[in-house]
């Protein structure tokens, strides 16, 4: 498993394998509603409209360069998940954090994503790292997590 | 991909209901802020937390036709309230009547009497211990300018103009909500210990 950090992805050149065109560059990650998967980067600098590439059409997300499979993977928005993220209304960095018992932990600062597959591994804010498995879902609102278990 | 498996450990505190009012009411498998409290509705005479009134999100504010009862709450935090779907809100029709009329909550103002005819106050909140089981614990009593903090009980009585307590819940009464949880559990077993 190769980890990456979300926020210093940011910014990344997209190329395609094929061609060895370069198709833009990540401008946003649109983020499962579980919170725990990348489904989307949306693909930046080309052109007036949000494009997008499934996480699965990416040959590999490497540490200089994200590696498309074909020239022609790039679309437009399917999904209101796809426009809120471009729009900025469901983002994973900046989100509230919330937790099940209605307490808010800051905002999310930067999270860690596996390369493979796009799934989350962890977030971090102010108040310190809460792993994937107590990540609930990711809104508008907030992400929201389990509660520390007072048990524990 | 949901998490319906996933179980909420729901930890309980004291929050007065009016600090609840204007709270988000938050869903646990969405992240969306689905409503915002717009009332506690408290069941005086039968001192259950009946559920909350809510108002729409957002620039169109207003009433929301739809009611969240207490047993439909995950978690009341000092941020949001917290439900697991937007299912758990229910349409005005299928409502608890004190939902509905929103005349529950006529304690508030009540002088508060001990049954050996001392005066501690007036009510000016009620006391709720959230959790997955949100209830009403107690009342905050204005007495000489100073609050404090009297546990409910099934001996109470009120009346619209007066709320009685027994005269041992006087010496449950707290100064501080931190402090009051632990008065709350001790006068629930003095008075447990009575019945048995």
């Amino acid at each position: 498993m190769s980890v990456q950090s979300m926020r210093a992805s940011g910014g990344r050149r997209v190329v395609a394998v094929d061609n060895a065109e370069e198709l833009g560059s990540i401008k946003e990650f649109v983020v499962a509603p579980s919170g725990r998967r990348i489904d989307k980067v949306q693909i930046g600098g080309r052109g007036k409209k949000a494009e997008f590439a499934r996480w699965s059409d990416l040959e590999s997300f490497g540490a200089d360069v994200v590696m498309a499979e074909r020239a022609d993977i790039a679309e437009e928005a399917e999904t209101d998940r796809d426009t809120a993220a471009a729009k900025g209304n469901v983002t994973l960095l900046g989100a509230r954090i919330l937790d099940t018992d209605g307490f808010e932990h800051g905002a999310v600062e930067d999270a860690e994503f596996d390369t493979d597959d796009g799934s989350i591994v962890s977030v971090s804010s102010s108040a310190g790292t809460i792993g994937s498995d107590r990540i609930r879902s990711l809104g508008a609102y907030a992400l929201v997590v389990d509660a520390d278990d007072p048990h524990n | 991909m949901t998490d319906h498996a996933q179980t909420t450990h729901a930890h309980h505190h004291l929050v007065r209901a009016s600090d609840v009012t204007g709270l988000p009411v938050v869903t646990i498998d969405g992240g969306e802020d689905a409503a915002e409290i717009k009332d506690v509705i408290y069941d005086s005479r039968r001192h259950e937390l009946v559920g909350f009134t809510l108002n729409k999100r957002g620039w169109f504010r207003g009433n929301l036709k739809q009611v969240l009862t207490a047993e439909h709450v995950a978690g009341i935090g000092r941020d949001a309230v917290m439900v697991e779907s937007d299912t758990a809100l229910t349409d005005l029709g299928d409502a608890p009547a004190p939902l509905v009329s929103s005349d529950g909550n006529d304690v508030m103002g009540n002088e508060v009497v001990s049954s050996d005819g001392t005066v501690l106050g007036k009510v000016v909140d009620v006391i709720i211990e959230t959790g997955a089981a949100p209830a009403a614990v107690g009342y905050e009593v204005e007495a000489s300018g100073q609050s404090v903090f009297v546990p409910t009980s099934a001996q109470l009585s009120v009346s619209g103009d007066n709320l009685v307590v027994p005269p041992e819940a006087t010496e449950f009464i707290g100064n501080d909500l931190a402090g009051f949880g632990a008065s709350v559990q001790g006068f629930r077993a003095r008075l447990r210990g009575e019945r048995s």
